[in-house]
């Protein structure tokens, strides 16, 4: 695999620590992920709705449209770009209380549903306590997710698997600390 | 084989990681070889749950999957489900360290006070703190059974990769340790020369250049061997900088650690603490069993000493590497005589 440098992203500027401006912090950092996404995926509206002609071997020319598949980041990144919560699993909606049960029959994920109803519950002009609930079962933080809206990509299906993070300096290490207090 | 003890090390790379997955379960197995009655069972499920988690691992860096493969990745952390429950007490977060902490402060009081009122010979008093330490372990472990769980998101991630395979292939494709190494190649050795005023740009440029270079070489490189018409500065130049077009590296068998002291029959006894008279019989016996009729040696042992003689204590084996056609791992066995391994003193932790 070849990983080439294309930029350098900005870093939001870190205010002094209080409860008032992490949460204006917090807003920051969120604008400012969105402005790079939409950076990013400025080329991606056009062709991805136009297509690109590419030469086949065969000889003749067709029109391509690019499809995002995957996108390779550790659990943490990928709990901010999708909008989730980092203990939520970002293929399915499986609660939090069942993640190590190995139940893995879970519905995937599915953020038009969820902007639907964040939409009605805008529309109801207050935030139901069920709302409330539901969204903390589900782990999502509404409208936070820089993949919804565009074009040919599946959020659910970006998630990558990631031997380094989840196995190795996860799983092996959680293994370790039984396996010192088993001893 | 690590040089230090886990407890030494405090952050772990990926490669040292799976290192230490290959010796974890012999180590293991080692360590509760000789269970008492009471812990055959624990043991029992302890090694399996390592087992079973280990070899999810190792067919997890499968670069190739069958149908049954996938289907033991999906059936693996099933049955360590099952038996997870022995490592339960061990998965204590620190957050409930805490509160069974807490739990303990608040009711030490109340017992001494207690105790103070009603015990009044020593021995009583003896009895009554024990009991009450039970009890306290009791309701520890009570607290602990309910409030201890595996629900974090890495071991819910896991169940995902078999159909990841399905979907995209296999897994170390999309490692994230690409990305994490090239964070140092690419940022840090670039940040460093720069004069880290507003250094950005200097490291976007710097490695930018060392990319074009190096892709400029590769293309020149390609060119010549390909004996088109270059330039005798660009010729010469390569020659400079080209790594030696190395010839395919031969895979046999290799031995080293040539001793130059041992020439005979008598240093080699000397250096490895075995009279002559011994070597002299084995030798005799290793011919007569393995040694063709025309090549044997002559059975008269003061020819056979006044022979010369190399020792020779690494022996370099090619094993090839899973799944590969031409990487092959090298095994060296090594003979130590009585020395200690890597001249380190024998270690006696446990992990």
């Amino acid at each position: 695999m070849a990983v080439l440098l294309l930029v350098l992203l900005p870093v939001p500027p870190k205010l002094p620590k209080s409860s008032a401006a992490e949460k204006l912090q917090r807003q920051i950092n969120a604008n400012t992920l969105w402005g790079v996404f939409e950076l990013i995926f400025e080329p991606w509206k056009d062709t991805t709705l136009l297509g690109v002609p590419i030469d086949g071997a065969d000889g003749k020319i067709r029109k391509c449209f690019p499809i995002l598949s995957g996108w390779i980041a550790d659990n943490m990144e990928t709990a901010t770009l999708h909008g989730i919560k980092s203990y939520a699993c970002s293929k399915c909606e499986v609660p939090p209380e069942e993640l190590g049960t190995g139940a893995n029959r879970h519905w995937a994920r599915d953020y038009a549903r969820y902007d639907r109803y964040e939409r009605e519950n805008l529309s109801l002009d207050s935030e139901s306590e069920d709302a409330c609930d539901s969204y903390e079962t589900l782990g999502i933080k509404t409208g936070q997710n820089v993949f919804q809206g565009r074009e040919r990509v599946s959020t659910p299906d970006l998630h990558m698997p990631d031997l380094l993070h989840t196995i190795y300096l996860g799983l092996f290490k959680h293994m370790m600390d039984w396996i010192q207090g088993f001893l | 084989m690590p040089g230090k003890a886990y407890r030494e090390v405090t952050q772990w790379q990926e490669k040292e990681m799976r290192n230490l997955g290959r010796c974890l379960l012999g180590v293991l197995a080692v360590a509760l070889r000789q269970p008492d009655n009471s812990q055959i069972h624990p043991f029992k499920r302890a090694l399996t749950c390592v087992r079973l988690l280990y070899d999810f691992t190792m067919m997890a860096q499968y670069r190739s999957h069958t149908a049954e493969t996938i289907q033991y990745m999906e059936d693996h952390p099933e049955r360590f489900h099952e038996m997870k429950d022995i490592f339960l007490e061990f998965k204590v977060s620190k957050r409930m360290q805490a509160k069974a902490d807490e739990l303990r402060r608040e009711l030490r009081p109340q017992r001494t006070l207690l105790n103070q009122s009603v015990a009044k010979s020593t021995r009583k008093r003896r009895r009554i703190l024990e009991q009450d330490r039970e009890e306290e372990n009791d309701q520890r472990m009570a607290l602990i059974n309910a409030e201890s769980h595996f629900n974090f998101v890495k071991m819910h991630l896991i169940s995902h990769l078999g159909d990841h395979i399905y979907q995209f292939g296999n897994i170390p494709m999309f490692s994230t340790e690409y990305g994490d190494l090239a964070h140092k190649e690419q940022i840090k050795d670039g940040y460093r020369p720069s004069h880290t005023n507003n250094p950005a740009r200097q490291i976007l440029s710097s490695y930018g250049r060392q990319h074009a270079f190096r892709i400029r070489l590769l293309n020149l490189e390609f060119l010549q061997r390909s004996r088109a018409d270059l330039a005798a500065e660009v010729v010469e130049h390569l020659g400079e900088t080209l790594t030696a077009p190395s010839a395919p590296p031969v895979y046999c068998r290799m031995l080293k650690g040539h001793r130059k002291d041992v020439r005979g029959v008598a240093d080699f006894g000397r250096a490895l603490k075995v009279s002559p008279e011994t070597i002299c019989r084995e030798f005799i016996r290793y011919s007569r069993l393995s040694l063709l009729l025309g090549r044997r040696i002559l059975e008269d042992p003061a020819i056979l000493r006044s022979l010369p003689i190399e020792l020779l204590r690494q022996l370099k084996i090619p094993v090839l590497a899973f799944q590969e056609l031409n990487v092959y791992d090298i095994q060296r066995a090594r003979c130590i005589g009585d020395g200690l391994f890597r001249n380190q003193a024998s270690r006696n932790d446990s992990v």
